[in-house]
């Protein structure tokens, strides 16, 4: 059961926190411009009332990626209406929400590759092709 | 904390938590919820995620003295796969007497050889009071408490005293105070002591501390001893009913309209003004809401005396604002005044103004005339 499937209901609330997170992030869009900045906002921590995160949501409308990692959990990645302006929210493996970033960057940091992981696959790679040539050598031998 | 180990193949934390199975994606991401629960600037995940790829795992000693489990419990009931638990394997838990196999002779063995091995290093955390009245009150494998938490804090690197019995005395100090309970750091004096108060702590508040002294070493505190990235903001700075405090709306009772529709539970004994913890926004039941929002007051679980604020449900009559944000709540308060604060006398109010941190129990005892 949910907060929302108990029958109580709060008088409509706004903490007063929406306006200055939209100029946050319109500021963080212009450094994104400015200075190729890759900019994050964590709203999981700051109060929101339930209307604040739909008029949020509302404000940065739907783009066209919408993607689902599995890692640790799911994480949903969905880029706003406003090209370069994701929404990054993790979950755990309950599907309960623990985290909610927005990104302000080409690509949410979590779906680039990582650096060690692409050295390590290098590594691999270069190990394999090699075990491939010993052994086609040792065919041709 | 970085330990100096000589042994060359003692793996890194971020080596332990891929041997786990867990990617560097789920390395990334568990950083990010690390960095949200500390409230620390996502501009710092990268920074703890490359302390913490470098960080030692840590010997920890967990002794539990006047404790009810609850803090231990708190932890091990939290959600799954949690970062809570992650970061629990992530260190190396050398003896807690709840959750080790061991127990008898080879459980003390256990604790003084990690004592021994890791002499200066280890990491202590104390859950419970000690009772000084009578050392037979509590002890462990026949050592009292007192002589086994001094013996075990003379090699620690650091205390974290789990739980605001550890803290403060918590429930067994309550007033008559029975066994002349007492808090860690009413008896050690030399060593760093970090206070992670409630009643339970928050599971995530416990394990973002251990995260902290790993990646950053010892987190700032407060004046009660408290991290302040976790103790920094009162229930009240960060509670979603806040605007119905401000205009001066309250429920009178658990039923009334205004209980119905979500109003202040300051009236109804809430102690939110007065209380620092993260719940208001870390929340319980994995994250699903906090007392509050169920509809009950905050009860001040992580401060001192908190059992003795004179009443759960009687209004405190203080309305103490944020630390840092004086003049403003000084001002918000101004228009409620006449509903929550009109029955202040003169004095308490200009004591409130001029301190807005501590609160006794004698002020916490007045009506609030409501
Ligand atoms: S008094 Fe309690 S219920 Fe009211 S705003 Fe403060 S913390 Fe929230
Ligand atoms: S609302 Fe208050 S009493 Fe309840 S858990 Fe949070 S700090 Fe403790």
């Amino acid at each position: 059961m949910s907060l929302n499937d108990i029958p109580v209901h709060s008088a409509s609330i706004t903490t007063g926190n929406l306006r200055p997170v939209l100029h946050e992030i319109r500021h963080a869009f212009s450094e994104l411009i400015a200075h190729g900045t890759h900019g994050m906002i964590d709203l999981h921590s700051l109060p929101f009332s339930p209307q604040e995160y739909a008029e949020l949501d509302e404000f940065l409308g739907e783009g066209e990626i919408d993607l689902t990692l599995n890692v640790l959990g799911k994480t949903r990645l969905r880029e706003s209406g406003y090209a370069g302006i994701w929404r990054v929210e993790h979950f755990d493996d309950n599907d309960n929400r623990i985290g909610y970033f927005i990104e302000i960057g080409h690509v949410p940091e979590i779906l680039r590759s990582q650096c060690d992981d692409i050295k390590e696959g290098l590594a691999a790679m270069t190990t394999i092709l090699a075990m491939e040539e010993d052994n086609n050598e040792d065919a041709i031998t | 904390m970085r330990m100096q180990s000589p042994n060359p193949y003692e793996p890194t934390l971020g080596e332990h938590l891929r041997s786990q199975g867990i990617s560097r994606r789920g390395f990334l991401k568990f950083c990010g919820l690390l960095a949200s629960s500390m409230a620390l600037a996502p501009a710092m995940i990268p920074k703890i995620a490359a302390a913490l790829e470098q960080a030692k795992r840590p010997s920890v000693i967990w002794l539990s003295f006047q404790e009810c489990t609850g803090c231990t419990e708190s932890l091990t009931r939290s959600h799954s796969p949690s970062l809570e638990g992650l970061v629990f394997d992530a260190i190396s838990l050398d003896y807690h007497h709840t959750l080790q196999a061991a127990s008898g002779d080879a459980a003390e063995h256990a604790r003084e050889e990690a004592m021994k091995e890791h002499y200066g290093k280890y990491v202590l955390v104390v859950d419970g009071s000690i009772p000084l009245d009578n050392p037979g009150y509590s002890t462990i494998a026949g050592i009292s408490n007192l002589d086994m938490l001094k013996e075990a804090a003379a090699g620690a690197a650091a205390i974290i005293a789990v739980g605001t019995c550890a803290a403060y005395g918590g429930l067994p100090k309550a007033d008559p105070n029975p066994t002349g309970a007492v808090s860690v750091s009413d008896i050690i004096k030399d060593k760093p002591i970090i206070n992670v108060p409630g009643c339970p702590p928050i599971p995530m508040v416990i394990t973002g501390v251990i995260a902290h002294f790993l990646t950053f070493g010892l987190p700032e505190l407060d004046s009660l001893g408290r991290p302040k990235a976790f103790y920094g903001q009162s229930i009240h700075d960060r509670c979603y009913r806040r605007p119905f405090y401000e205009r001066g709306l309250f429920a009178e009772t658990f039923d009334d309209e205004g209980a119905k529709a979500g109003w202040c539970l300051y009236k109804l004994g809430c102690k939110g003004p007065v209380t620092y913890n993260a719940c208001a926004t870390t929340k319980w039941n994995d994250g699903t809401s906090f007392p509050i929002e169920s509809g009950h007051g905050c009860i001040g679980c992580s401060e001192p005396n908190f059992w003795d604020f004179g009443g759960f449900y009687k209004a405190i009559s203080i309305p103490t604002g944020a630390s840092g944000k004086n003049a403003v709540y000084a001002a918000a308060a101004g228009i409620a005044a006449g509903v929550a604060i009109g029955a202040m006398n003169k004095k308490s109010k200009a004591e409130a103004a001029s301190s807005h941190q501590t609160v006794t129990v004698e002020e916490l005892n007045q009506e609030s005339g409501s």
